[in-house]
């Protein structure tokens, strides 16, 4: 016998006995099952982080269609306002609803009576939980979020909201311009033009941490009754309402 | 398709790897990845060429995996287990015994072309050598089993 015919009949007769595995189309069809699955893994995962990508966008997009510049700042993020964390919100706050108008923020009162016009480019916190009880805050800034130099602060303003009133009890504008002086207090006070614009102002003086000091003096919500008595004179809470809202009707553009 | 071709597969790899247990492993992927390519085989006909290629293909990287996880840089001879003799006979496991040892090309031009029936150019397109090549493996492996099997004589 020729070797080809001695290895064919010896192949033959040790492959041909070989019996299959009955399961093995089971077994096929579970591992198509598996394969496909994990095929389609990596595209369920780029399309979740696609999906994922696409939702910032949008509420990135969203939070920028709402009036730009505007930062909504939480309590704590306020008390150490060098790295704010923003929360723009279209949705009215602490009854001051906020809108965009143009290349300004507007804010206007819950009863409107009263809106605040400014620039877009400044910044809106809402400090009001920080507050004496029941008032609600807000504090405008120019500085640049995400800072981390408060020196580069520019506090244009601050003001508080009387919820009993729902009218503006105290407000105040403030430049940066901070010399060397130590003591937080009102150096300087007046009026300028900004952008076209009167504006009444007052300046405080703190080399160490002009913002968190304004800002903590603000909620006490004492010396700056002081300062505002100091500074304009007014000795009894008629006066001071009297003259905040003479600051007011230096800025507020619209209604009230 | 699985009807047709799948024990033939299986005894056919079974005879290049010497594992019928892994041949069955190697012929279910090349089921899987037949039907994972479905959408690219133009004609249904050339479908068992890609299977059978396929398998093939698995097969030589399980023979290759097999070796460098024991170190070495050649095949080992097989070594006919129990079962190999009772089914083959005795001469019958000589000469898959022989077959075994020799080199993984004239194996599979071998079994290819005595046990599954192909020709030398099937041979050749499934293996992706060339026509001549082989020819030569063929002619240089039925020499090497010769002269294993006088020597078991």
């Amino acid at each position: 016998m020729k070797t080809e015919e001695k290895l064919r009949s010896a192949m033959h007769a040790f492959a041909d006995s070989i019996r299959p595995d009955p399961a093995s189309w089971s077994k096929i069809e579970r591992r198509l099952a598996r394969t496909t699955a994990m095929r389609w893994r990596p595209l369920v995962t780029a399309s979740l982080a696609a999906a994922a990508i696409v939702a910032l966008i949008t509420i990135r997009f969203v939070g920028d269609s709402s009036p730009r510049g505007l930062e909504l700042v939480s309590p704590t993020t306020t008390a150490t306002p060098a790295s704010p964390s923003p929360s723009p919100s279209p949705e009215p706050t602490n009854g001051v609803v906020v809108r965009r108008d143009g290349a300004d923020n507007v804010l206007t009162s819950p009863d409107g009576e009263w809106t605040l016009r400014f620039p877009s480019s400044w910044h809106l916190m809402d400090e009001s939980p920080s507050s004496p009880a029941g008032t609600a805050s807000w504090f405008i800034s120019t500085y640049e979020m995400g800072s981390t130099d408060v020196t580069d602060a520019d506090i244009l303003m601050s003001f508080s909201i009387d919820p009993n009133s729902e009218r503006i009890a105290t407000a105040i504008l403030l430049e940066q311009s901070c010399p060397k002086e130590a003591a937080l207090d009102v150096r300087e006070c007046g009026r300028r033009t900004i952008d076209g614009k009167s504006w009444a102002y007052v300046v405080f003086y703190n080399e160490a941490d002009p913002v968190l000091r304004i800002r903590a003096y603000l909620a006490a919500g004492t010396r700056l009754y002081r300062s505002d008595t100091q500074m304009f004179g007014a000795t009894n809470h008629a006066d001071r309402l009297q003259l905040v809202e003479e600051i007011i009707a230096s800025f507020v553009i619209e209604g009230g | 398709m699985y009807r047709e071709h799948y024990a033939g597969l299986v005894r056919t790899v079974s005879l290049l790897i010497g594992d019928v247990a892994e041949a069955e492993d190697i012929v279910q992927e090349a089921h899987v990845r037949l039907y994972r390519s479905w959408g690219r085989i133009r004609e249904p006909a050339a479908a068992h060429g890609y299977l059978r290629a396929t398998a093939l293909n698995l097969a030589r990287s399980r023979l290759r995996k097999v070796i460098r996880g024991r170190g070495r840089h050649e095949e080992p001879a097989h070594v006919p287990a129990p079962d190999d003799a009772a089914i083959a006979g005795e001469a019958g496991a000589s000469v898959i015994s022989a077959l075994r040892g020799l080199a993984r090309r004239q194996r599979e031009c071998l079994v290819l072309r005595y046990y599954a029936g192909m020709s030398d150019s099937q041979i050749a397109a499934d293996l992706g050598v060339s026509l001549g090549s082989v020819k030569r493996h063929i002619h240089r492996g039925l020499e090497k089993l010769e002269g294993r099997l006088e020597r078991y004589r």
